[in-house]
């Protein structure tokens, strides 16, 4: 054998070695956070991929808090197709990169790109999994990292009575690779009050055939609010089609209006939107004023018995985000919650859902999905304290809890950015629990608090408990500071993936872009994500 | 108290000319034209609901001379005291300041400022003065004072809504009109005066007039009470006086 023929021969088994490994190599992400020394070298690398089509720009995001600046949502691809939640976030000045965030799948090998099923078989496989009432709605091929490799894959929505699930259907086999469901829950808060607590709102409202309605069409964007009287037969319906009817908008042939929950899901939504605005300059939750549609009384609180727990737990005694604007306001069961859409901070918390879904559309699981709900908590609470002056409220002033003006059992809300432990939520990042597993969706809610403590920390100031680290805080004064950090690195800077040390890096660069490197105000969020162990 | 001084001043100025004979007529007629000063002081404050909300509404409008034309005659009662009736007509239209406080669409207690210009509004006086009169006669001046009571009618036109254009965030509201509707009001008031007539013949003369008539009138738009006008004022007039 000549040496020529010894080289080919061993270049034909590494390439062969090569494919083996390929073929059965587990994803691995590479997790991109560049804002400083390293930006210029990922920059270029950015701006190379984009060349060779391994990532494309899916769409672009104007900085409203920023003038001239642009947040391009980067997503990456093989071989023409996408990489399911492979993504970057790239903020741009003009031409110049001024930071890179998000995670890239690293060594996409598939070994066909070729379908061996159509969409409508993948569909039909999602709707008969999900049951006999579900619908498929589109279904996009694309790459999905899975533990045991990289597949060819369709991303699939099923709308059910009950749901609206995300599936991912095996291109090649027809199997099941993963589904979730897109609802984003809050564990019902109740409120009380008129609304709800008999407190007295302005409700923008239209006029028709002698009715007074529920749609808000003084802001620009379009705010129904739908009024189900507790009938499980329109419920069942909106489930099923997704479409709701003119008689399902709230209506009264005279004013005022007296059904609280009604009131103030839709006087709520309204002062989300405006807070969203005012603060962020955002144009609703897609920024491009979505229409928003709440609905009320899904299933009737009178009711609560005739139904099992799980139902109560999701429709009665809950509100939930149910996707593109659409969001559940349950009625509670007047024991351990009351009508849920009369907290301000849940119906905030629902709607930041929304920015959340058309924005870094975190994953539903894990530590972006605690990141998802730790957001909505702390857009929700920031909601309470633009409201709500000292004094003044249902509560007389606003506070650090949620869903305090709807909890009727102790300690009389559901999470607290204060004092997390006292729900039993963590404090600190060593406390984390159900990461990896069904339980909470991997903890959403449970840990979200270590993030929303680190936000109060920011603003309030304190000692936290583990660490025993103290942090001055910016002062409550200061305040819409810290939630304009907050809401550029959530809405901005981060992506699908991104985790809790994601959160913290986006927030800094947040902090540095809106106040410069060395301010307090970047300083204080540092020290608060430091006290509560995220680094 | 610059009516009284100015009242003072013409029967001061009377004074030298009387040689107190009596009054030989049984009628004298006058026929007048001139001006009343201080008209149209209107100061409308009605309280409009907007955004389900008190939306405190004020017009004003300057003072302003009006044309006045007066007709009437006097009666000889006994010796030189009469008994007079005369009517005063007057116009006049003007534009008025509209300020105005709007809520906001979505909160309590956040209301907004709006001010603008209502054109065309339009203060109309009629009114009919009864008085007793003493007719002081020299030869070629005569000068008669009265006193009595005002009957007063007016037609008022007043602001009755405002319009303004606004956009989201709604911080802001602009003005864009202020429609006007005309309301009618009587009211009774008095009136004290002098008239002087320069006589070019036994039966003929020239006459100015001077006189002081007042009554607040009570207005209210679309049952809304929209406070007190000001009818009539300081009638300054020359004309045409006839003697029988």
């Amino acid at each position: 054998m000549t040496f020529r023929w010894r080289v080919l021969l061993l270049s034909a088994a590494a390439l062969i070695f090569t494919i083996i490994r390929l073929a059965g190599q587990k994803p691995s992400v590479r997790s991109i956070g560049a804002s400083a020394e390293s930006l210029p070298a990922m920059a270029s690398e950015v701006t190379g991929m984009l060349g060779d089509g391994r990532l494309d720009i899916d769409r672009i995001q104007t900085d409203t808090m920023i003038t001239g600046r642009t947040h391009e949502r980067l997503v990456q691809h093989h071989q023409g197709l996408p990489v399911f939640r492979g993504e970057l976030v790239r903020q741009m000045d003009g031409s110049r990169a001024v930071s890179i965030f998000g995670r890239l799948f690293q060594d996409v090998s598939v070994p066909t790109m070729t379908p061996a099923i159509e969409e409508t078989a993948a569909a039909t496989i999602a709707e008969r999994a999900v049951g006999p009432d579900a619908a498929a709605s589109g279904a996009e091929l694309g790459v999905l990292a899975t533990p045991g490799g990289y597949v060819l894959a369709y991303r699939v929505t099923v709308r059910s009575s009950w749901d609206i699930q995300t599936y991912f259907i095996n291109a090649g086999t027809g199997a099941i690779e993963e589904h979730a469901s897109r609802i984003r829950r809050q564990n019902a808060l109740i409120t009380s009050g008129t609304g709800v607590l008999k407190d007295s709102k302005k409700v923008s409202a239209i006029q028709t055939s002698g009715l007074y309605q529920t749609a808000d069409v003084l802001r620009p964007a379009t705010l129904l609010t739908l009024d189900f009287r507790g009938s499980l037969t329109r419920l069942n319906n909106f489930a099923q089609t997704g479409r709701v009817f003119s008689s399902d908008i709230g209506a009264t042939p005279s004013t005022p209006w007296t059904d609280g929950a009604l009131v103030d899901a839709h006087v709520y939504e309204g002062w989300v939107y405006d807070f969203y605005y005012r603060q962020f300059g955002r144009n609703g939750l897609d920024d491009h004023n979505l229409e928003v549609v709440g609905i009320t009384h899904p299933l009737a609180r009178a009711d609560t018995a005739t139904y099992p727990a799980n139902i109560v737990g999701r429709f009665i005694n809950n509100a939930e985000y149910l996707g593109d604007g659409f969001i559940l306001y349950g009625d509670g069961d007047g024991v351990s919650f009351d009508y849920l859409a009369g907290a301000l901070d849940v119906v905030a918390h629902e709607l930041t859902h929304g920015v959340t879904e058309f924005t870094s559309n975190l994953d539903y699981v894990d530590e972006p999905g605690a990141l998802d709900e730790a957001f909505s908590d702390i857009m929700g609470t920031s909601v309470e304290f633009f409201y709500e002056k000292s004094g003044h409220g249902p509560q007389r002033g606003p506070n650090f809890v949620i869903g305090e003006d709807v909890t009727k059992i102790p300690p009389g809300y559901v999470r607290s950015l204060q004092n997390p432990i006292s729900t039993g939520n963590p404090d600190h990042y060593s406390l984390r629990q159900y990461i990896g597993t069904s339980t909470d969706n991997g903890g959403v809610h449970f840990n979200s608090t270590i993030v929303s403590h680190a936000f109060y920390l920011a603003v309030n100031g304190g000692v936290n408990r583990v660490s025993g680290i103290s942090v001055p805080g910016v002062g409550i004064a200061n305040m819409s500071r810290i939630e304009k950090i907050f809401y550029r690195a959530f809405a901005f800077l981060m992506g699908p993936r991104s985790q809790f040390s994601d959160a913290r890096a986006a927030t800094l660069q947040a902090a540095t872009d809106l106040y410069g490197a060395s301010s307090n105000e970047r300083a204080q969020v540092a020290l608060a994500w430091t006290a509560v162990g995220v680094q | 108290m610059r009516t009284s001084f100015i009242c003072a001043i013409f029967v001061l100025a009377a004074a030298p000319a009387i040689a107190q004979t009596e009054w030989e007529g049984r009628v004298r007629i006058g026929v007048s034209g001139g001006g009343q000063l201080d008209t149209m002081r209107l100061n409308e404050s009605i309280v409009l609901t907007k955004n389900v909300e008190p939306a405190p509404l004020t017009t004003s409008q300057a003072n302003k001379t009006l044309p006045l034309v007066d007709a009437g005659a006097t009666f000889r009662l006994n010796g030189n005291l009469g008994a007079g009736v005369s009517l005063s007509v007057l116009s006049g239209t003007a534009g008025a300041a509209v300020s105005a406080q709007i809520p906001h669409p979505f909160l309590f207690n956040q209301p907004r400022t709006v001010t603008g210009l209502a054109s065309n509004v339009t203060h109309r006086e009629v009114a009919a003065h009864t008085d007793l009169a003493y007719v002081i006669v020299s030869d070629r001046i005569d000068l008669a004072l009265s006193t009595g009571a005002s009957f007063f009618r007016v037609d008022q036109d007043l602001v009755s809504d405002i319009l303004y254009t606004e956009s989201y965030p709604y911080d802001t509201a602009t003005f864009a009109s202020a429609p006007t509707k005309r309301v009618t009001a009587t009211k009774v008031g008095y009136n004290v005066g002098a008239d002087a007539t320069w006589k070019l013949s036994p039966r003929w003369g020239v006459g100015g007039l001077l006189r002081f008539a007042r009554a607040r009138v009570p207005l209210s738009v679309n049952g809304l009470d929209a406070g007190t006008v000001n009818a009539g004022g300081l009638q300054l007039g020359v004309g045409l006086r006839v003697m029988f």
